[in-house]
């Protein structure tokens, strides 16, 4: 397969997870939106390591990998304390910093 | 030498700042424990070292003691440094001796103030200013001391900020002595610019060429003027007498207006090198003493009389410094220190035994109630007006007989106008001395049974003075005074030796005994004096006439006031003239503060009204107009700041995409 198939795929992931990130209410889903716009790079770096015969890409993705998995870890100890406090985790519910 | 200025400075710092700091919930002893002990322990200090010094050697008698460096750059160092010689020495002692003597009279004159604290607090930190000022061995902190003692006395002039006419006399009180504070900065700037340096002793060794030294020694004079009262600076003087009595006497008085003097007699060598600065110099002197001895003939306020005189007899000891003869302007220094704070202490006792009154009108016969207190004024009244053998005499001889010598071997019959003028107003010098002792002492009581037409005289300052007075509680009856308690009486006393033998502290080379005494040469031999040689002949013409003048004063003053004081009014335009001090105020008032105000006034409403606060009102309608518009942009919905980080991805990816 040519390289542009997998850059295409990446650019289409990607924007799925941008759509999905802007679009949905749950945070959940929002999180798993990011998760595909950071897989659709991961695609990208590992196609074009394959293409360009270079380790580095692939490098870049375990780095990746383990920032998403901090991130997770963050957003979902954010996730979990709001909803104590306020029983909802509806993102449009939580506006107080509207100007 | 046993040199303990160091603490004579720090002792009244500590006492301020303890009682500063917690005198307010101190027991009154406590308060005058600590303010009494910081005085006269810093008087004990200079005592000690003026012994120490007495027993040197008179060319080892200069300590310059450096405590510490404050600033070194480049080429230029200042230390902040002690210097005691002979001047400041003699300074020292009429500062923290008058200055203990006054503290213990406080006590008793301000014993039923509620801010009693307060007052012990500001005259210790008007002690420490005024040994900083006279033992600085350089010119910037001479001018902090300069500055300081201008804050004590704004401090104490308002010391009663309740009543609107001290708060008003403190502000004027400040108000010019910052003129003078300008000159002497300018002053300063001129020193460093020409001799690169500001310690005395580099200073005052450093020849300067003529011009500068003209500026530096007129610009220095200004400030004197200021300081000291001397025209045209003086009006802040007589208003100052709204503080309470005690200040007066050792403020305004005996230590900080001859502040002038002093700086005059420190920077002499500045002097020496204009001679057409010391002839301004003389010429203010004389004619400051005129003037204000005419005003004071026919002031009604005790306080005011005492001002006026002070505001002369600095006149006087300027006369001296003018004809080069700068340790009889410090001698008259430390004898006027004596008499004038006796007078205002004695006039102090009679005001509290008044209950407050201060108008002449309503006094009269307190010598059968107020013995000590009348005995120990006519000391001091015998001694301003120069009789022998009181302290004034000497002092007094001494500069008229230079000024006398220095006309006769200059030739210039300017300075023979100058010593007439000197014998004329030790003339009425003496008149109005009496006219003030008769009128407290002599005749009958009038404060209780002589109603005063008030509205006759014009005179509506004095009135309301009196009517808002501190604890002025309506006339006291004759046979309800009594004469004040030991810890008032004891300083009158301590006074009024001081008045009769002080004089003899000085030379008496008018009886040909030029060295009688150890201290006859304390001072001129550390002056360097440049002053004329008169002879003895010419010396005895001026004193004679100079004590002419003053028994003449005395007689003529015992024939119109001997029975009793009465004010008569007079319609003569010279004495309406004379009685409204050449209606200075009046003028000032109309020349330069209404116009000034009705500016400000202008200014305040246009320019800064509409100008400047329109200005910034403008920007901030126009900042709160924008941000109502871009506050929208903040909804706080997670979507819209995704969207909006998106967005500029986008616009950077496109720009680079674009750009290649």
């Amino acid at each position: 397969m040519p390289l542009s198939a997998y850059l295409i795929m990446s650019a289409l992931l990607f924007t799925i997870g941008v759509i999905g990130v802007l679009i949905r209410r749950n945070p959940l889903i929002i999180f798993m939106s990011i998760e595909l716009m950071l897989n659709a790079v991961n695609l990208s770096f590992v196609a074009l390591s394959h293409f360009l015969d270079s380790a580095d890409g692939q490098m870049f993705v375990f780095l990746v990998l383990t920032v998403a998995a901090a991130e997770v870890v963050v957003g979902l100890a954010l996730i979990v304390s709001i909803y104590r406090r306020r029983h909802n985790i509806d993102v449009d519910e939580m506006n107080i910093m509207r100007g | 030498m046993t040199n303990l200025s160091l603490w004579v400075l720090l002792l009244p710092l500590l006492g301020f700042i303890i009682l500063g700091l917690a005198g307010r919930f101190m027991p009154r002893t406590a308060i005058l424990a600590v303010g009494w002990g910081a005085c006269g322990l810093a008087f004990l200090c200079a005592a000690i070292s003026f012994f120490s010094m007495l027993a040197t050697p008179a060319a080892q008698r200069t300590s310059d003691q450096v405590v510490y460096h404050w600033i070194s750059a480049g080429t230029f160092s200042l230390d902040f440094g002690l210097l005691l010689d002979p001047l400041s020495m003699t300074m020292l002692l009429v500062v923290t001796g008058v200055g203990l003597l006054i503290h213990i009279y406080s006590a008793g004159y301000m014993a039923d103030d509620p801010s009693f604290w307060r007052f012990f607090a500001y005259l210790n930190f008007f002690i420490f200013a005024m040994v900083m000022l006279v033992i600085a061995n350089n010119f910037l902190f001479l001018l902090v001391g300069w500055g300081l003692v201008g804050l004590a006395s704004y401090l104490l002039i308002g010391f009663w900020y309740q009543r609107r006419s001290a708060v008003a006399a403190a502000q004027k009180a400040f108000v010019i002595n910052v003129i003078g504070d300008f000159g002497l900065m300018l002053a300063i700037f001129l020193i460093f610019q020409g001799a690169g340096r500001l310690d005395y002793a580099g200073v005052l060794t450093h020849t300067f060429p003529a011009a500068t030294a003209t500026a530096i020694a007129l610009l220095l004079f200004v400030a004197c003027a200021a300081k000291s009262a001397q025209l045209p600076l003086y009006m802040w003087l007589p208003d100052a007498m709204e503080g309470p009595t005690p200040v007066s006497a050792l403020i305004h008085a005996a230590t900080m207006v001859t502040a002038g003097v002093y700086l005059v007699a420190r920077a002499y060598p500045l002097f020496e090198q204009s001679p057409a600065a010391l002839a301004v110099v003389a010429g203010i002197g004389g004619a400051t003493a005129l003037f204000a001895a005419t005003i004071a003939l026919f002031q009604l306020d005790i306080k005011r009389v005492l001002a006026y005189s002070t505001i002369s007899q600095l006149g006087y000891m300027f006369m001296a410094e003018g004809v080069h003869n700068y340790s009889a302007g410090i001698f008259h220094l430390v004898t006027h220190a004596f008499f004038k704070a006796l007078l205002f202490l004695g006039a102090g006792a009679v005001i509290h035994a008044l209950a407050g009154e201060q108008d002449m009108r309503k006094m009269g016969g307190l010598w059968g109630r107020l013995r000590v207190t009348g005995l120990t004024f006519l000391i001091a009244s015998l001694a301003i007006s120069g009789i022998i053998p009181f302290a004034g005499f000497w002092s007094k001889d001494e500069i008229l007989g230079s000024v006398l010598a220095y006309g006769n071997q200059t030739g210039n019959v300017w300075y023979y106008i100058l010593w007439a003028i000197g014998i004329l107003t030790a003339g009425m010098t003496a008149f109005y001395m009496f006219r003030l002792f008769f009128g407290i002492f002599a005749g009958d009581y009038r404060g209780a049974s002589v109603a005063v037409n008030d509205n006759t005289n014009g005179d509506v300052e004095e009135q309301e003075a009196a009517a808002a007075g501190h604890h002025h509680a309506g006339p006291v009856r004759y046979n309800s005074i009594h004469d004040v308690a030991p810890v008032m009486s004891i300083p009158l006393i301590i006074l009024a030796i001081l008045s009769v033998i002080g004089g003899f502290i000085g030379s008496m080379a008018l009886f040909g005994l030029p060295n009688w005494s150890p201290l006859a040469n304390f001072l001129p031999a550390a002056m360097h004096n440049h002053a004329a040689e008169g002879s003895l002949t010419l010396e005895w013409i001026s004193t004679g006439l100079s004590l002419l003048a003053g028994v003449l004063g005395i007689g003529m003053a015992w024939r119109l006031y001997g029975k009793g004081f009465a004010f008569k009014q007079n319609s003569n335009p010279l004495y309406q003239l004379v009685f409204h001090k050449y209606y200075v105020d009046e003028i000032l008032n109309a020349v330069l503060i209404i116009p000034v105000l009705a500016l400000s006034r202008t200014l305040s409403r246009y320019l800064e009204g509409d100008v400047l606060d329109g200005g910034s009102r403008g920007i901030s309608t126009l900042f709160r107009g924008t941000s109502t518009f871009m506050r929208r942009v903040q909804t706080g919905y997670m979507r819209n700041y995704a969207l909006g980080i998106l967005l500029g991805v986008v616009v950077i990816i496109v720009y680079y995409a674009v750009r290649g």
